[in-house]
């Protein structure tokens, strides 16, 4: 699995976009990978044990549809820090 | 109505009011302190002091659409250096731009046109409709009436210093589909009459914030 700041343009790569103080970075991986997808499947179930949300929408203006458990086959998957009143 | 010091003509004294009523007195201060039934203290000072701010709040977070600003001519730029004031944002402009375009990307149309115009965008959830500002990640979210009159306020975020951006897409994902645990995490505020806290973070949620009309809300 790799990181970077833009969706992959690769077909067949899929990414999560976690979110953090830094802005945003995009973790991406082959589908087509077993050891990928294992290592994004580690990585989605250790973010939730962190309280993390993860959320799925499709583009231009998708309702956002929270997972629970991983998906490996959505293109798009946004991971949001814990929630908390202000 | 909102009233703003008229200083190049009137000095201090002199007060005027978006309706064009104008008031000149030594007591004017004294008078919006004390006397909240005089028409000129009726909106700004009295209710940001006891708190019961519907108009107050309106003043603060309606920044870019208060009557007495021409919007066309509040530039952008203004905007951005008074949301700065309120919630300072990551220095990396590419964290900024990263996040911005994320957002972009969940948005429709109409939510596009009314972020850039205005500032906010509108997230429909069980047939109830909120409207989440971009000038700051806290105390941004309002729920409106059929009249799209704001009626609560909410007020929860990411816990990390996330571009304001991140903030706005985690709460619009929140409120579309899973909007009885943002509920529970968000503190609330009635704005019906005097302003007044409903639910603090973390308790149980009142049904008819939940649900106001008997009915579950839509969830994923």
């Amino acid at each position: 699995m790799i990181e970077k700041n833009e969706w992959p343009q690769e077909p067949g790569h899929i990414a999560m976009a976690v979110m953090g103080s830094g802005g945003d970075i995009k973790k991406i991986w082959n589908k087509s990978n077993e050891d990928e997808v294992e290592d994004a499947r580690r990585t989605f179930y250790d973010m939730r044990r962190k309280g993390y949300l993860a959320f799925r929408a499709n583009k231009d203006g998708g309702r956002g549809e929270q997972i629970r458990e991983f998906d490996p086959d959505a293109e798009q998957m946004i991971m949001v820090p814990p929630m908390q009143g202000g | 109505m909102v009233w703003y010091n008229d200083r190049p003509t009137g000095g201090w004294r002199l007060f005027t009011s978006t309706q064009g009523t104008s008031l000149e007195s030594d007591e004017t201060w004294s008078r919006w302190i004390i006397r909240p039934n005089n028409t000129c203290a009726d909106i700004v000072w009295p209710r940001w002091l006891s708190d019961s701010a519907t108009t107050a709040t309106d003043y603060l977070v309606d920044w870019p659409t208060r009557p007495h600003i021409d919007q066309a001519a509040f530039s952008r730029e203004s905007f951005e250096r008074t949301a700065h004031a309120i919630s300072p944002q990551p220095r990396n402009p590419e964290a900024r731009n990263r996040a911005r375009q994320i957002l972009v990307e969940h948005l429709s149309q109409a939510q596009k046109d009314t972020l850039e115009k205005h500032g906010y965008f509108d997230v429909e959830a069980g047939g109830r409709w909120f409207r989440i500002y971009g000038n700051s990640f806290q105390h941004n979210i309002f729920e409106l009436d059929a009249n799209g009159r704001k009626i609560r306020e909410y007020c929860a975020h990411t816990s990390l210093a996330c571009p304001r951006e991140d903030h706005m897409l985690a709460q619009k994902f929140m409120i579309e589909a899973s909007f009885e645990e943002f509920a529970r995490v968000a503190n609330i505020w009635d704005l019906r009459g005097h302003r007044r806290i409903i639910h603090e973070s973390g308790r149980e949620v009142p049904p008819d914030i939940i649900s106001p009309y008997g009915q579950p809300m839509v969830s994923a």
